[in-house]
């Protein structure tokens, strides 16, 4: 079997984005613009389960969305060849979005 | 009796690059069969209209194609259904996504390779017993709707997962592997999860629904596909052991 691990995870990260996003929706937009200032940002970060629900956001968020791309790719990309170069871009660019958020939250 | 327009989607391969549209004109009562108009348009207007149909009763599957624009079985389609009055078209086209032969018939041997794949017999090869191996009423509702199958080509060809990616097993084949895997008699369950379980298999399909919107036989295909992804789920999640030991 292949691919399982894959499904399942693509299932769990999607639950937590539906709660993910609606705590993210409710910060962002009943916060205000004016609200959001690196002040803001940085209390919130000092919070360990800020930073939790932050990194779990994050890995959900780059997981579902890259897989879904893999997805499409997998289903309209008949070339072999072209299948793993852009199979390894995805890979590149999802690790290298995490990296970022990682560093962001633990700097 | 009315004056029903049918739109036929043709093609030569002896004469035509692509497919034409050409339209014929059939007195009908609107309680007839698509497969009637079809029929009547061969017998008296164009003898060169090509299109499958054997048992013309539901069970063989063989008259499956699109029309107005959805697959179904035009054995099993009534005029009054497609066409509710005499001045609305009915348009027949090919089955999708299938290699085309000629008019309204396809190739349907990538959608019957599908079907080898996923082993679709019973595989047991305990000492057989005295008499039948017998099922339980319960263990054969189990499978009872995938049963049912005629294999008529319908879902497969109208899903766009099929459409983009001609490896997918497709509908129709992990119906079949369904069928068997939860068959109480079968002893193949991992061989054949090893086959549907891969990456042009079980996780190609996105629970578009649409195999389940056309299938003739009111199946839930969907639904069958999902239990499969949770009993693969199910087998990882409780190790590859079993796996391992056959």
């Amino acid at each position: 079997m292949k691919g399982v691990w894959g499904w399942l995870f693509q299932r769990v990260t999607g639950v937590i984005l539906v709660a993910g996003l609606l705590i993210h929706f409710i910060i962002m937009h009943y916060s205000g613009p004016e609200q959001i200032t690196y002040q803001y940002v940085m209390e919130r970060f000092s919070n360990p389960l800020w930073k939790l629900f932050d990194l779990a956001f994050l890995i959900s968020v780059v997981y579902h969305g890259f897989n879904g791309l893999r997805g499409i790719v997998l289903e309209y990309v008949s070339s072999a060849k072209l299948l793993k170069a852009l199979q390894i871009a995805l890979l590149a660019f999802a690790f290298l979005l995490t990296a970022t958020g990682v560093y962001i939250l633990t700097a | 009796m009315n004056n029903y327009t049918f739109r036929i989607k043709r093609f030569d391969p002896e004469n035509d690059t692509v497919p034409r549209w050409e339209e014929f004109h059939v007195e009908m009562a609107p309680t007839e069969r698509v497969l009637d108009g079809l029929i009547k348009i061969k017998d008296s207007v164009d003898g060169s209209l090509t299109f499958r149909r054997s048992c013309a009763h539901g069970v063989c599957g063989s008259c499956a194609m699109k029309i107005n624009g959805k697959n179904g079985l035009a054995c099993q389609t009534l005029i009054k259904d497609v066409s509710f009055s005499p001045d609305t078209v009915i348009t027949l086209e090919p089955l999708p996504a299938l290699p085309l032969i000629k008019d309204l018939v396809v190739d349907m041997a990538p959608f019957f390779e599908k079907n080898d794949k996923v082993l679709p017999y019973l595989i047991n090869n305990e000492p057989p017993p005295e008499r039948e191996r017998l099922q339980s009423p319960e263990d054969q509702h189990t499978i009872l709707q995938s049963i049912t199958c005629i294999m008529c080509g319908c879902c497969t060809s109208s899903c766009p997962s099929y459409w983009a990616d001609k490896e997918y097993l497709g509908p129709s084949a992990l119906l079949k592997a369904y069928r068997f895997i939860f068959d109480t008699r079968d002893r193949s369950t991992e061989a054949r999860l090893e086959r549907v379980a891969q990456v042009h298999g079980l996780w190609r399909c996105h629970s578009i629904y649409n195999c389940v919107e056309v299938c003739p036989k009111e199946i839930d295909i969907t639904g069958h596909i999902a239990k499969l992804k949770s009993l693969s789920v199910k087998k990882a999640l409780s190790g590859r052991k079993s796996l391992k030991k056959k």
